[in-house]
């Protein structure tokens, strides 16, 4: 009952939001879109009437203005206020979100110049690089295991969820394609909720939310073993390569930026701003319950992987303690909820925010000590990280019985039963897994792009054919069942199909 | 003053050998002049059955079984006054490629009467690559020139005095090909199926290069032919006619400067008739859409020369037919102080260590595998020359062109898509594909067969055969040529293949490519032999369903 009721709830949360972020949202700015957005009406709103149901986001009004103005009056170009008449005939919607956006770019445009200065000075100055790479490898020696391990499985499910998808075969209308179908799609979304909770961790060290930072060190992680001076070389040249992509960022926004100090923000940049996490702080100080600006920022410009992928976690939790009894998962999920919805918050913001008046000054020195206090302390957390840890472990276990439940279930797809639901069918797919049925003829590492079609024909030979095409198969080189396959292939069509 | 002059002389030439037998022959040429570097006695008298009756066909059969040097001589004189004023507004001929296929095609075409432009970016010749030779050669070379056979004996051939002989890979020599010698050329003789050609003796050896120069001095003085440093494009076809327009490119160095200028010629008299003569990798058939099927597996070889100080005794030739033996082979001269080499080279041997890195392009990479190269090259040789290794010290080594450093090349056969395009372009020699091995497929398919077929292309032609059915004819010949030459040397693809083995294969494959089976003869191979090189016996292709996975474990 419970299972079910959660479920729904997920299944219906992710997609209103998706249907909402597929609707057309222009930027305030445009006059186009000054006709189309009703003066007395936000978008969510309208929305709502729409849809039904969407009325989680508290409706704009001038005390909200009045409040956000008055949190975001810090945004000064040149010495100046910037003046509220300056944005023409607007609804206070459109005030609000164009406040908000500008503050955004500017601090971003700040950090970012900022950020570059701070990089330079790492390069060039022992006294800035030393304790950062000794703050860095302290806060990645901790989590080293943690993150291999769950690199590991990410590859591995990565892998099954790539062997599914080239065993589609789009004709096949079977239940059984139906469900290796299912398992694909729920692979891919355990994948990214994997990559989120990777990219959790990672961000805990100062420029680790940035992608080369961070790809460097999940490559490293992959290692069984890290000592500081690889962490160090490899964390120095993600910084290397992290330069110019700042150096490229200044150049954008110094375009974006008026004479008069105004950016010019597309609907494009919004949404980068949203999903990066850049919107985040910013969000959570002026709107710390969530249900007003942030709730409907999120709603039009968070299409992307931080909600989404944050429910997606949820949804795993559920089906793989699912097990555990319905108290369980309650327990488990309230408790795993806020503390991921932390990690979340925490971590997926930019790298060193810095306040307007520190970019002002941008005193490297300054920056760089309060950097490496956020980072050890303060930004993710390193308590709420390590409560976290204990359930992206057994998050990880769960996980991985999972996708070797999928791997036997993808063997004897023709064996399960479809499920209704996803977590029972992944019940389901477990417990006849553990009944150890057929391995598949074809390796399911095998991607080969005549696999589909090989493998129909292969399920109609007689058993003593398929175990010994499995043995065969199975022993040799990856590079010769792929030839064999290709084989079999162009003597099928020499000799007609074996259908 | 020079016609009156000539014609005496024939007439007083016929005299002899009767009273209109001559006569005869140029109102055939000039009725016809695709016939005049036509030798063959029968073809001749059923062409003139058609164009001047009975008896004169009979006069000219007759005479053409006559005495070789007499019939040469006649034959000759009656070209050499025709073939400046056929009589008949013949098509002008352009020939793209001046390699062996396309200076014996101009030279065809041009003693034919035809103005010939060919089109060439070099004007010199510096391939060392050496080819077997049949008798065929000589003899296609006197059906344009007895000259010309005469030169290429003297000059260019050498007859294999001691033979040949086949190393296998104990090092252990065999015999294989006894002494042989090139017969007296005679026309008359060419064979017109490609297998009938296969079946001749191997009776010397050829310095492509020499060849080629040879038949190059000879289209430089020819009248009728105007050779450029250029190229062509064909363009669109003419919707009404099927025929390509042809750009043609002069390479002009004008006012001595030294930039290449490539200016348009304009098109002289009609739309020409064009035979691409080019490589193997063609771009004038790619532009044209006709792909290249892979007709073998490809393997590593090498070729060059090794230069001794002191002149060897061993003349090789070629590997024999027998199973076991290693795929090289050397030609020498007697008394030459120079040995000309063709070896398979295993790529483990020529790869440097790893202290050489991975990149294949960094100097000292490139410099380390040329030594192993060198090396390799070099421990063959001993062995096929019967020397004790490491005894080719004082040596100087160079590749197979010019003096180019040796260097490694794959040896593929392939097979085009087709050999014309439209009704006015031909495909000949490697363009149409290249069935290079021991069997000497490259030299004989470009310097006879090819050339016999466009032979009669122009006999057809200008006996008055619409030109698209002309060109159909010509292409069926020629791709059946090219598949019969690349068939008798596909089993070379092969450690210990019997030929009878292989070509059943291949024959199989060529079923399957028709049918729309496989792509490639390659493929079809393969499936055939699953052993690759290694395969001694093939496996059967044509197997119903429960039995193609039995195939895949080796059980069938």
């Amino acid at each position: 009952m419970f299972k079910s009721l959660i479920s729904l709830m997920l299944i219906s949360t992710i997609f209103l939001q998706s249907c909402a972020s597929r609707l057309p949202v222009d930027n305030p700015r445009t006059p186009a879109a000054e006709g189309r957005i009703p003066s007395d009406r936000g978008f969510l709103t309208t929305v709502e009437g729409v849809m039904g149901g969407m009325g989680r986001c508290q409706a704009p009004s001038a005390k909200e203005l009045a409040s956000v103005d008055q949190k975001i009056h810090r945004l000064k170009v040149d010495g100046s206020v910037l003046d509220v008449a300056k944005f023409g005939k607007r609804t206070v919607e459109n005030y609000l979100e164009d406040f908000f956006f500008q503050e955004i770019a500017f601090r971003s445009h700040s950090t970012t110049i900022c950020q570059l200065k701070f990089l330079n000075s790492y390069f060039d100055n022992s006294a800035i690089s030393s304790p950062l790479n000794e703050n860095g490898w302290k806060i990645y020696s901790q989590y080293h295991k943690i993150l291999n391990q769950m690199l590991i499985l990410r590859n591995e499910k990565k892998s099954v969820q790539n062997s599914i998808r080239a065993g589609h075969d789009p004709m096949d209308r079977s239940s059984a394609q139906a469900q290796n179908d299912l398992k694909g799609a729920r692979l891919g979304e355990e994948v990214a909720g994997l990559d989120q909770g990777i990219n959790s961790i990672i961000a805990q060290i100062a420029f680790g939310q940035h992608k080369n930072v961070r790809e460097a060190l999940k490559n490293l992680s992959l290692q069984d073993q890290v000592n500081e001076s690889e962490f160090i070389s490899v964390y120095s040249d993600g910084l290397q390569d992290l330069r110019p992509k700042l150096e490229k960022a200044e150049r954008y926004f110094d375009k974006k930026k008026d004479k008069d100090g105004f950016y010019e923000i597309s609907r494009g940049d919004k949404i980068a701003f949203v999903q990066s996490g850049r919107a985040d702080h910013l969000l959570k100080e002026i709107d710390p319950e969530g249900n007003k600006l942030a709730c409907r920022i999120k709603a039009q410009y968070s299409s992307g992987p931080v909600t989404t992928q944050l429910l997606v976690m949820l949804g795993l939790l559920v089906a793989s303690v699912a097990t555990d009894g319905a108290a369980a998962v309650l327990v488990g999920l309230g408790m795993t909820a806020s503390m991921i919805a932390d990690v979340q918050h925490q971590c997926f913001r930019p790298t060193m925010n810095i306040s307007s008046a520190e970019v002002n000054s941008c005193d490297v020195n300054k920056i760089a000590a309060s950097s490496i206090e956020e980072a050890s302390m303060i930004s993710c957390g390193v308590s709420v990280a390590f409560m976290t840890l204990p359930v992206l472990m057994s998050f990880a276990k769960q996980v991985k019985l999972s996708a070797n439940s999928l791997k036997a279930a993808q063997r004897s797809s023709s064996e399960l039963v479809v499920a209704k639901e996803a977590a029972e069918a992944e019940i389901v797919v477990t417990a006849r897994a553990l009944k150890a049925v057929d391995e598949p003829i074809i390796p399911i590492n095998i991607s080969s792009k005549v696999r589909t079609e090989v493998e129909s024909c292969l399920t109609q030979m007689p058993k003593a054919v398929t175990t010994k095409l499995r043995a065969k198969f199975k022993n040799q080189s990856e590079k010769q069942t792929v030839k064999d396959l290709q084989d079999i292939q162009d003597l099928r069509r020499i000799n007609g199909n074996c259908r | 003053m020079r016609k009156s002059f000539l014609l005496l002389g024939l007439t007083l030439s016929f005299q002899i050998f009767g009273q209109t037998a001559p006569q005869d022959l140029e109102k055939l040429f000039r009725a016809n002049p695709g016939l005049m570097t036509q030798s063959n006695p029968r073809i001749l008298r059923d062409q003139a059955k058609k164009i001047l009756g009975q008896e004169s066909a009979k006069r000219i059969f007759d005479f053409m079984n006559g005495n070789l040097a007499d019939v040469t001589l006649t034959r000759m004189k009656v070209i050499e006054f025709v073939k400046l004023n056929p009589g008949k507004n013949l098509r002008r001929v352009v020939v793209s490629g001046q390699s062996v296929t396309g200076l014996m095609t101009a030279a065809i075409a041009a003693q034919s009467g035809h103005k010939v432009d060919v089109y060439d970016t070099r004007m010199s010749y510096t391939r060392g690559i050496q080819w077997s030779s049949r008798q065929s050669v000589p003899d296609s070379l006197a059906a344009i020139d007895p000259k010309l056979a005469q030169d290429y004996a003297k000059e260019v051939a050498q007859d294999l005095i001691l033979g040949s002989s086949s190393i296998k890979p104990d090092g252990k020599i065999s015999p294989g090909l006894p002494p042989s010698f090139i017969d007296q050329p005679d026309p008359r003789r060419i064979p017109i199926n490609p297998f009938d050609m296969l079946d001749e003796p191997v009776v010397s050896n050829v310095q492509t290069r020499k060849f080629e120069t040879l038949l190059y001095d000879f289209l430089k003085n020819h009248p009728n032919v105007t050779q450029h440093k250029g190229k062509i494009e064909i363009g669109p076809k003419d919707p009404k006619t099927g025929e390509h327009i042809i750009r043609e490119f002069d390479d002009v160095t004008p006012d001595g400067q030294k930039e290449k200028v490539f200016k348009e010629v304009t098109k002289r008299g009609s739309n020409p008739i064009v035979i691409v003569a080019e490589g193997a990798g063609s771009s004038t058939r790619a532009s044209l859409g006709i792909q290249s099927i892979n007709a073998s597996e490809a393997r590593l070889q090498t070729a060059g020369v090794v230069h001794l100080e002191k002149g060897g005794t061993i003349v090789t030739h070629w590997r024999a037919e027998n199973p076991g033996t290693l795929i090289t082979g050397s030609i020498a001269v007697k008394d030459s102080n120079e040995r000309w080499f063709a070896t398979d080279i295993d790529e483990g041997k020529v790869t440097p260590g790893k202290n050489f890195g991975s990149d294949p392009k960094a100097p000292a990479y490139v410099q380390e595998r040329a030594r192993l190269l060198e090396l390799e090259f070099k421990r063959i040789a001993e062995m096929n020359m019967q020397m004790s290794p490491g005894s080719l010290k004082n040596v100087k080594v160079t590749g197979a062109i010019g003096s180019l450093p040796l260097q490694t090349f794959e040896l593929q056969q392939h097979i085009s898509s087709r050999a014309i395009s439209g009704s006015n372009v031909l495909l000949a020699g490697d363009a149409v594909g290249n069935g290079h091995w021991r069997v000497g497929g490259g030299m004989h398919v470009g310097v006879v067969a090819h050339p016999e077929r466009f032979r009669q292309f122009l006999t057809a032609v200008n006996g008055g055969m619409p030109l698209k059915s002309a060109v159909l004819a010509y292409e069926a010949e020629a791709l059946s040529d090219t598949y019969a030459w690349v068939r008798s040397g596909i089993h070379n693809f092969y450690d210990n293949m019997s030929p009878a083995v292989a070509r059943a294969a291949f024959d199989e494959a060529h079923k399957l490519l028709r049918e729309g089976k496989v792509d490639s003869y390659q493929r079809a191979l393969q499936l055939q032999f699953p052993e690759g090189r290694k395969a001694t016996a093939a496996k059967k292709i044509r197997l119903n369903c429960s039995e193609i996975p039995l195939r895949v474990l080796g059980e069938l």
